[in-house]
């Protein structure tokens, strides 16, 4: 039944909004909006969302009209180019003024990423996300860093970026400001390199013929973020711009195809970002940063020294294995998400061993919680605010600070863990309520940035790769010898799960 | 002293991804369902108890995307049973339920009690695996067979009643914790009185 309905339906709609409300809200928005012709280059609501969203709280439905207009003056007054990189457009995606109003026409009420919750929690969120004077005049300051930093170009960025490193990396683990994120993230993973270095690419991949993998993406668009205005509707804008990345990944790699997971980290890439800068930062996330590196160095040359540059463009290679590739975390057999797993049980047991031992001891493995923390980048279960926050730093830093996090969360409900036996540890480990989450966003950095983590995840790396070998070896002499029951080497791959209660229970 | 003899058993969801294992368990353990359920990434873990019959189920639910696969061993090695669901409108998803009972078959505890669960059963009129293939499949495979609907609570607890009562009685519940296993153990499936560590 969900089978070929979809597929046809979306491409009917191919630039419309969702059914429901999508042929009176086109109208509405043509008579505000005449400048505004296509869907497709929704803006974004930047300034004063609290604003906003009190206002829609508190129309009536005849004030659709002067909502309408309200929305698309807020509009109107944010159009200002943030960046003067000529080709960056305004992003679509969070709380764009479709969006708004959608959320009006159905009254939902929303927070400023546009989550969609209770009356009650829209304003609650709207007062603690309000600022003393001091605080917004800081922020101010730090939007002001941010503007001159991002510069006219990417190449100016990257250039920055290169030169002051540290600087560059206080600034992004401050949190990066909500406008400058869609840009930034595309700088820092090299997305917005690879699109520029590809044009039509994208384009092209959406005409690829349809593929099975197709009805297993669409199996999964009314379920990611169903809690999100961009992407509650059935069939609406954002579960569109979903299928289409998702599907146009899918048609350029092959091997990856479509994961379950993916889906959550494209999501949040389409909350700050067009469909085609989307899909090139996932790209630059899991295929790698791989292009232009001549590029950069003769645009180094520009503003340095030789050998300035030499050392500059050093950083940079060895800057930019933060981001090695990350396809195998989806690839047949999930190598790197079984690294990453390995990697995160053992550094548990270095680094906490009070708290690793009794992991370890009541037979808790990071496979029985964790394995989405890694493949959707948490995406699947932190709260948004320190999503972001995570996100800020994963993208100029890589996934380390994944292990960080988790460590971090785990370390804060460190007491209550300590005292819980098998079933509550799995179910506490499941849930989303470790204390620091209920705090503000920069305990949570501060808390995981402590941790130290490269080194011992360098050599964990290496010990996990010998453990593979050796257990294929293993397995390879054992088929050879006997035939009884030699495992797999999928399996081997990873110490298999204790399966049950702790042995002491 | 009921709590003494309560047997703890470990029960996995495996299945096409979309069939409705997480809306299956969601149902049986909170009483809930919901149309946009999201996907599972990795695998979900709940407890529920029968008080009637002392059993305790920790119930692993898995991703069922075919790419998760080589995660699912971690969840059905050492398992007390297995619910194998499928969507009644959907041939696909009964061949891939098909492929995890043999899967089961080889590789799973001899002794595994395992459950067929024709899933979304209110959607009758796109129905596309008859009841009649689906019992005559499990009778030979010698599976328990249920059609069920997590959408509207249909046979959701009776399902899972059964396979409570098919727990062999608790005389040694151990007997489904072999507890640590490390990767050098050849046979998964061996049951290994659990005395390591
Ligand atoms: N009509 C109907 N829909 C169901 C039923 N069970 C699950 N669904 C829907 O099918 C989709 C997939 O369900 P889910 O439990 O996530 O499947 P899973 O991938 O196997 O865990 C969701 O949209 C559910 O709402 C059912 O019994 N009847
Ligand atoms: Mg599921």
């Amino acid at each position: 039944m969900d089978a070929a309905g979809p597929s046809i339906q979306l491409q009917q709609q191919e630039n419309g909004l969702g059914r429901r409300n999508g042929q009176q809200q086109q109208q509405q928005q043509q008579e505000q909006l005449p400048q505004e012709p296509d869907q497709q280059q929704q803006q974004q609501v930047q300034e004063s969302p609290d604003r906003q969203q009190s206002s829609q709280q508190h129309q009536q439905p005849g004030q659709a009209g002067a909502a309408a207009a309200a929305a698309a003056r807020a509009v109107g007054s944010v159009t200002r180019s943030i960046s003067s990189d000529p080709d960056y457009e305004v992003p679509q995606g969070k709380l764009t003024e479709t969006q708004v109003l959608l959320a009006h026409a159905e009254r939902l009420h929303l927070d400023r990423y546009g989550f969609i919750v209770s009356e009650a929690e829209a304003h609650a969120r709207a007062a603690r996300a309000r600022r003393t004077p001091a605080q917004a005049k800081r922020e101010q300051r730090h939007v002001a860093k941010w503007r001159r930093m991002l510069g006219s170009s990417r190449e100016e960025f990257m250039a920055y970026a290169a030169s002051r490193p540290k600087k560059l990396k206080r600034r992004v683990r401050k949190g990066i400001p909500d406008e400058f994120r869609g840009l930034a993230w595309q700088y820092l993973s090299g997305g917005r390199e690879l699109m520029q270095a590809h044009p039509g690419h994208y384009a092209r991949l959406l005409t690829s013929g349809s593929d099975p993998v197709d009805l297993e993406i669409m199996r999964d668009l009314n379920r990611t973020f169903p809690n999100h205005v961009f992407f509650h509707q059935r069939q609406g804008p954002g579960q569109q711009s979903l299928f289409h990345v998702l599907r146009a990944y899918s048609a350029h790699d092959r091997q990856v195809g479509y994961v379950q997971g993916m889906g959550f980290v494209t999501a949040i890439l389409l909350m700050y970002m067009s469909e085609e800068e989307a899909f090139w930062t996932l790209t630059a996330l899991l295929v790698g940063y791989v292009q232009g590196m001549g590029f950069v160095t003769a645009i180094l040359l520009m503003y340095m020294s030789e050998e300035e540059a030499f050392w500059t463009l050093t950083a940079l290679l060895k800057g930019s294995s933060s981001h090695p590739p990350l396809e195998g975390m989806y690839q047949a057999g999930m190598p790197l998400l079984q690294q990453f797993l390995f990697q995160f049980h053992e550094l548990l047991k270095q680094e906490q061993p009070k708290l690793g031992g009794h992991l370890e001891a009541e037979g808790v493995v990071p496979s029985m919680y964790c394995t989405h923390w890694f493949n959707t980048i948490f995406a699947y279960s932190l709260p948004f605010e320190q999503l972001l926050r995570v996100w800020d730093v994963f993208l100029l830093e890589g996934m380390k600070v994944v292990f960080r996090v988790g460590a971090a969360l785990l370390l804060s409900a460190q007491d209550t863990l300590l005292a819980a036996p098998f079933e509550r540890l799995v179910e506490a480990l499941n849930g989303r309520r470790f204390p620091l989450l209920s705090r503000h966003p920069d305990a949570l950095m501060k808390a995981a940035l402590r941790i130290p983590v490269s080194r011992q995840l360098e050599l964990l790396q290496h010990k996990y790769q010998q453990q593979v070998a050796a257990a294929q070896a293993a397995a390879a002499a054992a088929r050879g010898s006997s035939g009884s029951g030699g495992a797999t080497p999928d399996e081997s791959q990873y110490p298999v799960v204790p399966v049950a209660m702790g042995p002491s229970s | 002293m009921e709590l003494s003899q309560q047997q703890t058993a470990k029960l996995v969801l495996l299945g096409e991804m979309g069939s409705g294992k997480s809306s299956l368990v969601l149902r049986y353990v909170k009483g809930q369902f919901f149309d946009y359920q999201a996907s599972t990434v990795g695998a979900a873990f709940l407890t529920k108890t029968i008080p009637e019959l002392s059993v305790k189920f920790e119930i692993w639910d898995t991703a069922g995307q075919e790419r998760y696969h080589s995660l699912a061993p971690m969840y059905y090695r050492g398992a007390a049973a297995a619910i194998i669901v499928y969507d009644i409108t959907s041939t696909d998803s009964f061949n891939r339920a098909k492929a995890w009972v043999r899967e089961l078959q080889r590789q799973g505890s001899p002794n595994m009690i395992m459950a067929l669960a024709g899933n979304k059963a209110d959607l009758e009129s796109a129905r596309a695996v008859t009841v009649e293939e689906a019992t005559a499949y499990a009778t030979e495979n010698g599976l328990f067979f249920m059609e069920t609907s997590a959408k509207t609570a249909a046979n959701v607890n009776e399902l899972f009643s059964e396979i409570a009562r098919k727990l062999p009685k608790a005389e040694a519940p151990r007997q489904q914790q072999p507890g640590i296993v490390l990767d050098t153990a050849p046979q998964p499936a061996a049951a290994k009185k659990s005395s390591c560590c």
